[in-house]
């Protein structure tokens, strides 16, 4: 990973295919269960690289390159909040999604249900577990949080799913 | 038991990243690196310059009107005699002059004839 992120830093077009093709389809995994929007997810995913590219030089430094890539990901996902809350039109709100991800919403309602009821801190960690297959390091790097933290409220958050999900007929 | 429910929200969750998304982002990425970023210094000194020019008209400006204002002045040259604190002071009558003169030019003359020659 080291060698990769050196060439990442020396700004080696190869070196970022490889780095997408690493965690790109983790990354719009997790994003788009995150937005509720396909379309919305690709755009953070282009963005996250973008930034990639311009910053190169700090990925020299970077040791977890999976879990850098996800930060910023997250950042640009604050960001696109931030734009979305003052034009009001970007993000779709809970209940809503596009036309790509419908059926995909439909078929996850159960889970989004139970995701739901989660708090927010607790919502972030298993959708970055099950969906970007971040370890709780990981995650831990990218929310910024210690790795005790993350792991217990990954914890509870799993028995408070599972409540929700045995009691709703979820299972399977 | 813990370990089931990941797998069984797993299933459930769109995975892949659509595969036009790769061409786009390594295109714009190839863009990102293409394009060269100016080190340190230049742009300090790019400011420099741009400050010192910035400096240099406004002192100009400041400059030239108040050069213009002084030419203005100077130029001028009693403007308005009624302002002029010379004129203000004087207060010899100008139409009782060659008669004033004339009594100093006799009264000069007065006194050097009035002198013992050699």
């Amino acid at each position: 990973m080291n060698e990769l992120a050196d060439r990442l830093a020396r700004g080696e077009p190869a070196a970022f295919a490889e780095l997408y093709d690493a965690c790109a389809d983790r990354l719009f995994g997790w994003l788009a269960v995150h937005l509720r929007s396909a379309a919305d997810a690709e755009d953070v995913v282009q963005e996250t690289f973008v930034r990639l590219a311009r910053s190169r030089k700090k990925l020299r430094r970077v040791e977890n390159l999976t879990a850098y890539v996800f930060s910023i990901a997250r950042n640009e996902v604050a960001r696109l909040r931030k734009r979305a809350s003052r034009e009001q039109s970007l993000v779709r709100e809970s209940n809503e999604a596009d036309a790509d991800t419908a059926h995909l919403v439909e078929q996850a309602e159960l889970v989004e249900r139970a995701l739901g009821r989660l708090a927010n801190e607790q919502r972030e960690i298993v959708e970055l577990k099950l969906y970007g297959d971040l370890t709780l390091r990981e995650i831990a790097e990218v929310t910024g949080l210690p790795a005790g933290t993350v792991a217990t409220r990954y914890r509870a958050a799993l028995v408070k799913l599972r409540e929700v999900l045995t009691r709703d007929g979820c299972r399977e | 038991m813990h370990e089931e429910l990941p797998e069984s929200l797993n299933r459930l969750s769109p995975r892949a990243a659509p595969p036009e998304l790769r061409q786009r982002t390594l295109a714009s990425v190839n863009r990102a690196l293409a394009v060269r970023r100016k080190p340190r210094w230049e742009r300090v000194l790019e400011l420099s310059v741009a400050a010192t020019f910035v400096l240099g008209v406004g002192l100009n400006a400041n400059l030239i009107r108040s050069g213009l204002g002084l030419i203005v002045s100077e130029g001028k040259p009693y403007g308005d005699v009624r302002h002029d604190p010379l004129v203000a002071h004087d207060d010899t009558p100008e139409r009782e002059l060659p008669e004033y003169l004339e009594a100093s030019y006799a009264r000069y003359l007065a006194q050097l004839s009035a002198k013992p020659a050699g």
